[in-house]
């Protein structure tokens, strides 16, 4: 008996014991749902393609082309045509001209260009066009380059002081980062490319981009998205016969055709008649945050960028683009705004102020690339360059074309520099061109030069901080 | 255990001989506080080995002599000594012992008396607690405890309290503690939607079932906890039946709330004044604002039409509203030898200061514990929690209540030609979004333990224990057409997170004596996993506000589900071996691995190592044992454990992702596969102390907690793509003095006693390997400082000459500037307190009794994120604070307030203008209780009948400006490592409340 209870208490310490040795290290490798390990992200057709599509979602990026870009470049540019009454700090120091390092608009501008910049190299990797056929292959590195070569043009003139034609332009750009950062090694200290490298850079990529697309490619960058970015780089470098060579292949070729009105381009589901590249945007994808800094409208937008009626007085009373819808209710919604400005209603922040009507709808793809821009950068091309016209149409052709469509009269023939430019204002205004037009022009600013230190952003302080190989911005270290 | 200890202890005190004229004693033992009978208590002759234990009535029966002394004990009760005269029955009313030094001390796996623990472990006094009407114990016991930081983030009800157990011990994982409730680690982590701030599952805990809670601070208690030890452990326990018969309880507290403190703002014929002066400061010679247009047309523009028509609304007080407490707790306990159990029942239902905030909370419980056989026993613990909360937005709102301060005085709320809340006011009026939105979140969660016990051999048990914590939340939010996120056709969101978290520990408990010398050891396994699945969908456009559900949505705007999940796997070891009663030598180790962690480095050691020594038991100490009747000192040494970062951490990822439809890919994060445990190393030196036979008892504890291999997400250059990684590098220290005082200043008739503690922590950062962190550029991380200094620009006062606001130029220098860009950024304070501490006063005469608890917070700084709207020179239209009047009018004046210009941001960047001394002393809690006579309780068939009326909050001495001097904007979809820097900081946030309540507690 007493021998049977010593072996049953063996047995209970045994199966106890056992109990406690379970092993269950396996048990300890639970992976993601929501993600796929890097070794396995770039290994089959289907999984890079997606990447591709993600850099799309990444340049759309409210910090990137989504809105940022645009924002820095009217507020730096405004002297009174638009004011900013926000409760936001970070815009207010553009309008103000006196960005602080720590701003984090450009913290999130930096690092958002480079994290789109790391994904365009990890696809433009021997390794992985490898692994493509050739029309995927010639895809991928196009649209990779395409997105890559864009980037670096509007961080360059962002943070680069101005791109000068005809001398060297030895002024800091940014860094080119070309190779994937694949481990934490790759993640090394690079300084500042100068503004000459970097525009090398650009046109390298948009001309590999430009010769690799097709000219059709569903919602994605086509060789025409290509050519009408290479034809902005150009004219920003007042390279005038590659501009209007570019913008003239995009109208002769392209197939696009001017919307009915001008108010047609903007607030589309699809991309519009006009759109020569255009991010698409969805009731399921994040809220257009130019919508929520422009627009003033029944559940849309604060209302932030407050147009003045001075600006509208520069139209003719004709014209469509100048036109102020007065008697907006509080129910109205974008759809119910037919004119290009209108009184704002909504209740977010600021009613009451005058709103354009380009940015009215949270959910509408973002037109970036529109055909009437080529017609403006082939008159002012053209107009600039002593040689023959490049197309079929005068200067003042061009611009009247564009004019027409706003139902603002003609010019008489010849149109003047001024009136071009003026003409570029009128249609492309709050677009985001405008900082870059007036520099590009030599134009003050306020009181400030066009190439003034305190109209380019800084550095941001953290990357200064993570990498002393980083020059800042001199009008951040010294006021001047 | 609890009798394995008993038993051991019994037969140390009854090595003795007896003597004497026999006869039988009987008697019945009751306890002082509720009058109900102990169970279990010793009764031993002094100077004999005859010894009694009383029954499940209280019953005793001992054979002793006239003259004998009969020794009465009982575990956590005071010592009674009777000298046996002519009777033959000795009743005796044991009283709790304040001392406490043979209290059970709940540790992890097991449980020790005070006495003999070598680690540094503070049991809360938890008498009362359920008597407090906080939303979570966590608040509850601010100010009990010393090495205890404990921080309301808000006046908000359920949200997340910061808790630091001898400071922060990591920059980028968790600084939390472990939670562990009846054996499981219970889920901490908010859940709730990002858009909103965090809430704390811990509201759910139910303060009337807890029977203790337990602090493990030092390495040696914490260790056995490991690999989420660093912060120190909370173990919480819950009551449990006792033999004998059903003892009923119920307790009612009612009350009501309204906030602490009120703001002074300008009314309106000040903010006319001062803003027309801010409209002459910025107009040209044309009398135009900005050169633009004349102020009557600005104050048109963006105050509105009311402007000149005389209105003086108070826009701070249509935030508050008054808030109420009502709480029931129902409870019946008892058993048998065998069977013994506890059941309760609470039904809480608070509504809090700020408009549409409450929170209704229903709680059962059943814990049941059952003697099987000699052998085997086991347990039950079960707990269903229903928890549901009226949220209000995020203080970054314009729709939250407070932001409604924003608004000028000269605004009507009501729009006075239509009736309506008023729409024509400078920012969006949040009372639109109180009656329009809902922001409802429910939880349901079940905690639940079953564990069972088999005694092997008499020295040997095994315990297997399943532990498991289920919570469901579901979020239901609808935003109606009018509100500012609701238009044009309305909003709603149903967002479900379900976390199945569950735990089963193995271990066997060893417990022999030899001779004078006792071994207690347990060794064991636990493999814990919690899984996390959630989804969420929001659409927009109802055909009128009645539908809040998906199925009226026109569209859905975004839809989303997840899941995610970590695991650890552990095997722990613990010895104690006392000799003498005076020696005490504790060894842990717990190896941890877990799924959080790369490859190469999933597994983690632990070791630990402690010793106490009782110098009063020596024989040296006899001659001043009257004066100095207990010294003891401690010193313990171990490793502990942080492994409280994101899952997946370790991994290279690309996330999917959608673009307006389309399925695509990014990298998301870098791999570290020897990605391993955060190691802090601890001493801790503590001494424990009392004087004049107890009436004076005491503990000093100094530590040095060392955290090196930090879990740091360590910036990279930006230009590789990913701001960062997860790696170990860096360091940490920190380095503190606490003490604790129990006096009993009085005792008798007339009781008073007073508990005193106080906690001095030295947080600094030793090394992060790379460049200073900061989330916010206010707060820092920075080598040589604590966590979150603050380092900005010192403000320097207005320019006397013209009212501009100046800047010090740099940290050695007197130079100021008006050009913010040349004032560089300095070291100016620190939101880590320098010390801490609570006092608490009891005092009770006949049945009624008063305790005042105080706490203070000392040396910390607060700024104030919203001062650049709030105190701002007027810079823009917002409602500004009352000291803005003493802006800088003329040349020559002299002050802090630089000239108030409209649009001109005169002195509104972040500088020490909007930091100020966050220093307070609170009085926390003050109560008063009546427990009616026994004769007259009895004669209702009671056993006890208990009122009492308290306050909570009801003054706070401090400099602070805001609301509220505790106070910590904890922001939305925070990063832990923001959530740690980022301290001291105000944006809008809502005061605590102060609270009255009125309560009846009922024994039967």
């Amino acid at each position: 008996m007493k021998k049977h209870i010593l072996y049953s208490k063996s047995l209970i310490l045994l199966v106890s014991l056992f109990a406690l040795l379970v092993s269950c290290t396996e048990k300890l490798d639970i992976k993601p749902s929501q993600s796929i390990e890097a070794d396995v992200a770039l290994t089959s057709p289907d999984r890079i393609k997606a990447a591709l599509v993600g850099a799309y979602l990444d340049a759309r990026s409210l910090t990137l082309f989504g809105s940022y870009f645009n924002e820095y470049s009217e507020l730096y540019a405004t002297t009174g045509d638009m004011m900013f009454i926000g409760t936001y700090t970070q815009p207010r120091e553009f309008e103000e001209k006196e960005a602080t390092t720590t701003n984090t608009y450009v913290e999130s501008t930096w690092l958002d260009a480079y994290n789109l910049i790391n994904l365009c190299n990890s696809l433009l990797q021997d390794e992985v066009l490898a692994l493509l056929d050739d029309d995927d292959r010639d895809l991928v590195e196009g649209e990779a380059r395409f997105l890559r070569g864009w980037t670096y043009f509007e961080i360059t003139r962002l943070f680069g002081l101005p791109y000068v034609s005809g001398v060297t332009n030895s002024q800091p750009g940014v860094p080119i980062v070309l190779t994937a950062t694949k481990s934490v090694d790759d993640a090394v200290k690079v300084s500042r490319n100068t503004v000459e490298e970097c525009y090398d850079q650009v046109l390298t990529d948009l001309i590999a981009a430009r010769n690799l697309l097709p000219g059709s490619n569903g919602v994605y960058a086509t060789s025409f998205a290509a050519s009408a970015v290479l034809a902005r780089v150009y004219l920003q470098m007042s390279d005038y016969v590659n501009a209007a060579t570019e913008a003239n292949y995009v109208i002769q070729n392209g197939g696009f055709v001017l919307t009915p009105t001008p108010l047609d381009a903007f607030n589309n589901t699809v991309n519009s008649t006009e759109d020569i590249f255009a991010f698409q945007n969805n009731v399921a994808s994040n809220t257009n945050w130019l919508t929520v800094m422009y627009a003033s409208l029944n559940g849309a937008g604060r209302g932030d960028y407050d147009i003045q009626s001075s600006f509208l007085d520069r139209f003719d009373p004709l014209d469509l683009r100048g036109m102020l819808q007065d008697d907006t209710e509080d129910s109205y919604t974008i759809d119910e705004i037919t004119k290009m400005y209108y009184i704002g209603v909504g209740t977010i922040l600021n009613s009451g102020g005058i709103n354009t009507a380009k940015w009215g709808n949270y959910y509408r793809n973002i037109p970036m690339i529109r055909l009437a821009e080529m017609y403006l950068i082939r008159a002012e091309a053209n107009f600039e360059d002593p040689g023959t016209d490049i197309g079929p149409n005068t200067p003042t052709e061009d611009i009247n074309f564009v004019r027409d469509r706003a139902l603002a009269p003609a010019l008489p023939d010849p149109v003047t520099r001024e009136q071009i430019r003026e003409e570029r204002y009128l249609e492309l205004c709050w677009e985001g061109h405008r900082l870059h037009d007036l520099k590009r022009w030599k134009e003050d600013i306020g009181s400030y030069a066009y190439n003034a230190g305190n109209l380019i952003l800084p550095i941001p302080f953290r990357e200064i901080q993570v990498n002393d190989l980083l020059e800042q911005n001199s009008w951040y270290l010294t006021g001047k | 255990m609890r009798k394995l200890l008993l038993t051991s202890l019994i037969t140390c005190l009854l090595s003795f001989s007896a003597f004497g004229q026999q006869k039988t004693i009987t008697g019945v033992i009751k306890d002082k506080t509720d009058g109900l009978p102990i169970t279990g208590a010793t009764v031993q002759v002094l100077g004999s080995t005859t010894g009694a234990i009383s029954d499940a009535e209280g019953r005793y029966s001992i054979s002793a002599a006239s003259g004998n002394t009969l020794i009465f004990r009982y575990i956590g009760m005071k010592q009674q000594e009777v000298v046996v005269g002519t009777e033959n029955v000795i009743n005796v009313t044991m009283e709790p012992d304040d001392v406490g030094l043979d209290e059970i001390v709940v540790v992890g796996y097991g449980s020790a008396i005070k006495r003999e623990l070598t680690g540094a472990i503070t049991k809360v006094e938890t008498k009362g607690i359920a008597e407090i009407p906080t939303a979570s114990f966590d608040a509850a016991i601010q100010g009990k405890t010393s090495g205890v930081f404990i921080e309301q983030a808000s006046g908000k009800l359920g949200e997340t309290v910061k808790m630091r157990i001898r400071g922060s011990s990591s920059v980028s994982a968790n600084n939390q503690p472990l939670y562990v409730v009846d054996g499981v680690p219970i889920t901490t982590e908010n859940l709730s939607n990002d858009n909103n701030q965090p809430t704390s599952p811990l509201t759910d805990i139910n303060m009337a079932d807890v029977e203790s809670i337990q602090i493990l601070k030092d390495a040696s208690a914490a260790a056995i906890y490991g690999s989420r030890a660093s912060n120190g452990v909370v173990i919480i326990t819950t009551k449990r039946g006792q033999a004998g018969a059903t003892k009923f309880n119920l307790q009612y507290t009612t009350g009501i709330s309204e906030p602490s403190n009120l703001m002074e703002w300008l009314n309106g014929d000040q903010y006319l004044m001062l803003f027309n002066e801010a409209m002459d400061n910025v107009s040209d010679g044309d009398g135009l604002v900005w050169g633009w247009l004349p102020k009557e047309d600005i104050w048109e523009m963006f105050v509105g039409p009311t402007w000149n028509e005389g209105y003086n609304s108070d826009w701070q007080k249509e935030a508050f509203q008054k808030g109420r407490i009502n709480r029931v707790n129902v409870s019946g306990s008892g058993g048998n030898e065998m069977t013994t159990y506890f059941a309760g029942l609470s039904y809480d239902d608070t509504k809090g200061i700020l408009r549409d905030n409450s929170m209704n909370k229903m709680s059962a419980r059943l814990n049941l514990d059952q003697k099987a056989t000699e052998r085997l026993s086991f347990g039950l613990q079960m707990n269903v929690i229903r928890t549901e909360m009226e949220r209000v937005e995020n203080d970054n709102a314009f729709a939250t209540p407070l932001q409604l301060v924003a608004q000028s005085p000269l605004t009507p709320v009501y729009d006075p030609d239509t009736g309506e809340l008023n729409t024509n006011t400078i920012y969006y009026n949040s009372l639109i979004s109180l009656r329009d939105a809902t922001n409802n979140q429910t939880s349901y969660r079940s905690l639940a333990n079953i564990n069972a016990s088999y005694k092997i051999f008499d020295a040997l048990t095994f315990k297997s224990e399943f532990g498991s914590d289920i919570l469901d939340l579901r979020e239901k939010n609808f935003w109606g057409r009018k509100t500012i996120s609701g238009g044009p056709a309305g909003e709603a969101q149903n967002r479900s997170v379900r976390v199945v978290n569950y735990n089963w520990e193995n271990y066997f408990t060893f417990n022999k004596e030899f001779g004078s010398q006792n071994l207690n050891a347990v060794a064991g396994m636990s493999y814990q996993e919690s899984m996390t699945t959630g989804s969420n969908i929001e659409g927009k456009g109802f055909p009128t506000d009645d539908f809040h559900n998906m199925a009226s949505a026109a569209e859905a705007t975004s839809f989303s589900s997840w899941d995610d999940g970590n695991s650890y796997l552990s095997y722990f070891l613990r010895a104690n071996y006392k000799i003498n009663e005076k020696y005490f030598f504790t060894v842990s180790g717990r190896v941890d691995g877990s799924s959080r962690f790369g490859k190469d480095n999933r597994f983690g050691f632990f070791p630990a190592a402690s010793a106490g020594w009782i110098i009063s038991q020596e024989d040296f100490m006899r001659s001043i044992s009257k004066t100095l009747s207990y010294l003891k000192v401690r010193a313990s040494y171990g490793i502990t454990g942080n492994s409280g970062i994101p899952d997946y951490a370790h991994l290279a990822l690309y996330s999917s992702i959608n673009y307006a439809g389309r399925y695509g890919l990014e990298p998301t994060q870098l791999q570290n596969s020897g990605l391993g445990w955060e190691n802090t190393a601890q001493t801790d030196i503590g001494l424990d102390f009392g004087l004049f036979n107890n009436r004076l008892t005491g503990e000093i504890d100094y530590y040095v907690k060392k955290t090196t291999d930090l879990l740091l997400y360590r910036t990279l250059p930006g230009t590789s793509g990913f701001d960062g990684y997860w790696n170990n590098v860096g360091e940490l220290s920190n380095k503190g003095l606490e003490f604790s005082l129990h006096s009993n200043n009085l005792t008798g008739d007339f009781v008073w006693t007073t508990d005193f503690n106080m906690s001095f922590n030295r947080n600094e950062i030793i090394n992060i390997d790379g460049p200073e962190i900061t989330p916010n550029s206010i707060n820092y991380v920075i080598e040589g400082e604590p966590i979150g200094v603050f380092k900005i620009a010192k403000f320097a006062g207005a320019d006397p000459d013209n009212g501009d606001a100046l800047y010090y130029v740099g940290p050695d220098s007197d130079e100021t500037t008006n050009n913010f860009n040349l004032a560089a950024p300095q070291v100016v304070g620190s939101p880590n307190p320098k010390f801490t501490g609570g006092l608490n006063n009891y005092f009770e005469y006949k049945g009624l009794d008063l305790t005042i608890l105080m706490s203070f917070v000392y040396g910390n700084m607060i700024y104030n994120g919203a001062g650049n709207y709030q105190s701002a020179s007027c810079d823009w239209f917002d409602n500004q604070t009352i000291d803005q009047l003493d802006r800088w009018q003329n040349p020559g004046d002299v002050t802090d307030v630089p000239q108030v210009r409209l649009g001109d941001g005169n002195g509104t960047k972040i500088s020490t203008r909007y930091l100020t001394d966050g220093s307070y002393l609170r009085v926390r809690n003050v109560s008063l209780g009546y427990n009616l006579p026994a004769s007259l309780v009895n004669r209702m068939k009671l056993t006890n009948l208990r009122i009492y009326v308290a306050a909570t909050n009801l003054f706070t001495f401090t400099d602070y400006k805001g609301w509220d001097p505790e106070v910590n904007y904890t922001g939305v979809s925070r990063s832990t490592q923001n959530t740690n820097i980022i301290q001291g900081y105000d944006f809008y946030t809502a005061p605590q409340a102060r609270t009255y309540t009125l309560g009846i507690n009922i024994s039967f």
